[in-house]
């Protein structure tokens, strides 16, 4: 995993890594936790990497938009994999969550203020 | 020579020591024990190794000094005799000479120290020192290893009786969930449970709503383990009879209402996915809301298909979420398979996620089986790609309609189409007062030759007659 600051002040780029599974999820989870806590109310998280994520993986992503929401933050998705989106499709967590395919795009918005 | 400090430190480290002295010249044994009693020490002596023995049988000393050379057993044959036992003294042997071979044989037999005959007093004491640090350090190391093993112990039964709880919970959550059976009207039931853990996410259940309607759920918490199935249960006991508007034969308004209750205390992101239904069973209708859930498999005759639902987002990520549910009919002999995402999640190291397709294609192939021994044949597949490990727990309920339906005028009736969608939640309610009516209603006389649509049209225009 590897945080990037950007632009803007209270956002970050979160590049997570290749496997979000059960085994990985506290320290995942609280590592993101320790970063939106620190001030990081708008995020990317880029899912490129992510080759497989099970439900508790899910989870994470879910944990950090109610986070980021309470926070009055935001909260984007970048470039899953196939596989990776149909899990999200299919448990329709593509309702909930903005997903971006183009990084430079992703970045601009979460920029915006 | 020793200083003042020495002495001091020499008194602390001998405290509560005791010494044995074994020696045949009662001069020479004399000699020694005033020496040592003048250093302070607790000292008693005699006069052969066999008496020696006896003495250290019942008075454990922690310091020996025997002569090499006696009548009877010799100071090394002690020695070796000694150092057989559990707790073996710190010895010091005395010998008359510096020959190279005493020594082998000494440390040979275990000794620890030598001493050469005549010995100046001082060196005495340097070489009890030097015994009483050991011994001191061996207590020490017994200490903490007794109050090691003394925690280990508190620690095991500590965690054998949570692994107890844990057993009887797993035991307690298997028997709450139905087993296989026959149902109402000729329907029935066949169920497959697998947890990952000792402790599932998964629960599912099927109820009798009234003598025409069954209502089930299959429902999936995030992970498995304690506090996974910690929520599967409060969701559970939130569905139960006594707690659940199963009369409302709504499906939308009881998970709307089970989502607005969801609780994550820990913002541990933590979710369930679900199907709950509830099925007519004189008619075969079906009403199903899904949150996130995978979706049902149908399985007709020799064919299979994974059905297309509308399916709404997981319980416990927005607390305000509107579900829907879909209306489709089962006809006689169609099944429906409900299943948790661990039946098709599981990797092969090699070949990948076992996948759904792959899940429709054995449903497929086993079509002739009995639902039970298809539910078996599944779980078996599964078992099998993910080499006996199981990566996530595993349920399965397979509602079977029966050969014909109870009445017969509907024995008639074709085969279903391909399920439509019914989204508006707010058509074709019953409300609960009304049920037998309405079965009786949908009983009486002429059901119409008709495709699909004009069957679900006709059920929600009776609906609206009863109302």
């Amino acid at each position: 995993m590897k945080f990037s600051p950007l632009a803007l002040d209270n956002a970050c780029l979160i590049t997570l890594p290749k496997e979000m599974v059960m085994s990985q999820t506290p320290t995942l989870r609280a590592a993101i936790t320790r970063q939106i806590e620190a001030g990081s109310n708008k995020l990317v998280l880029d899912l490129h990497q992510v080759e497989y994520i099970d439900s508790s993986g899910l989870s994470i992503l879910v944990s950090a938009l109610k986070l980021t929401q309470k926070k009055a933050g935001e909260i984007i998705l970048l470039s899953p994999s196939a596989g990776v989106r149909a899990l999200i499709e299919l448990t329709r967590l593509h309702q909930i969550f903005t997903i971006y395919e183009d990084e430079a795009a992703a970045i601009e918005h979460i920029c915006e203020q | 020579m020793i200083t003042e400090g020495t002495a001091t430190s020499f008194q602390r480290q001998t405290e509560g020591l005791k010494v044995l002295v074994v020696e045949d010249t009662q001069s020479e044994r004399c000699f020694i024990t005033h020496l040592l009693v003048a250093m302070g020490l607790e000292v008693s002596s005699c006069g052969s190794a066999e008496e020696a023995i006896e003495s250290y049988q019942q008075e454990k000393a922690d310091i020996i000094i025997s002569d090499w050379r006696m009548p009877g057993m010799t100071g090394p044959e002690l020695c070796q005799y000694l150092k057989k036992l559990p707790l073996s003294p710190y010895m010091i042997l005395l010998t008359a000479n510096n020959l190279t071979s005493h020594t082998v044989t000494g440390i040979e037999s275990g000794a620890d120290d030598f001493l050469t005959k005549p010995f100046i007093p001082n060196i005495l004491k340097a070489r009890v020192l030097a015994g009483a640090r050991i011994v001191n350090m061996q207590r020490q190391l017994e200490n903490r290893n007794s109050e090691l093993n003394t925690s280990l112990t508190k620690e095991q039964a500590y965690l054998q009786q949570i692994q107890e709880d844990i057993d009887s919970a797993a035991k307690l959550q298997g028997s709450l969930l139905p087993t296989s059976s026959t149902l109402q009207n000729g329907w029935r039931l066949a169920t497959q449970f697998q947890p990952a853990q000792e402790l599932a996410g998964d629960i599912f259940q099927c109820l009798e709503i009234d003598d025409s309607h069954l209502g089930f759920y299959l429902l999936d918490v995030t992970g498995h383990g304690i506090a996974a199935s910690m929520q599967s249960f409060t969701l559970a006991q939130r569905l139960s009879c006594n707690s659940c508007d199963w009369a409302s034969l709504d499906p939308a308004l009881i998970v709307t209402q089970l989502n607005a209750d969801f609780e994550d205390p820990e913002h541990s992101g933590r979710f369930a996915t679900l199907v709950l239904g509830v099925i007519n069973t004189i008619s075969g209708k079906v009403k199903l809301t899904i949150a996130g859930h995978p979706l049902p498999i149908l399985l007709k005759g020799s064919e299979t298909e994974a059905m297309e639902l509308a399916s709404g987002i997981p319980l416990g990520i927005d607390s305000h979420y509107h579900y829907e549910y879909n209306t489709f009919f089962l006809s006689p002999q169609q099944q429906l398979l409900l299943y948790s995402d661990g039946l098709y999640e599981c990797r092969h190291p090699t070949f990948g996620e076992f996948g759904q397709q792959r899940l429709i294609n054995t449903c497929t192939n086993a079509h002739q089986l009995e639902p039970k021994s298809l539910l078996h044949y599944l779980a078996h597949s599964i078992d099998l790609w993910q080499q006996k490990k199981p990566q996530d727990d595993i349920s399965m309920m397979l509602i079977s309609a029966p050969d014909s339906f109870a009445t017969k005028k509907y024995s008639q009736r074709p085969t279903s189409g391909p399920a439509t969608k019914d989204n508006s939640s707010n058509k074709g309610i019953l409300p609960s007062k009304n049920n037998r009516n309405a079965n009786e209603t949908e009983s009486i006389d002429d059901w119409p030759a008709f495709n699909h649509e004009a069957l679900i049209d006709n059920v929600l225009i009776e609906s609206e007659l009863i109302l």
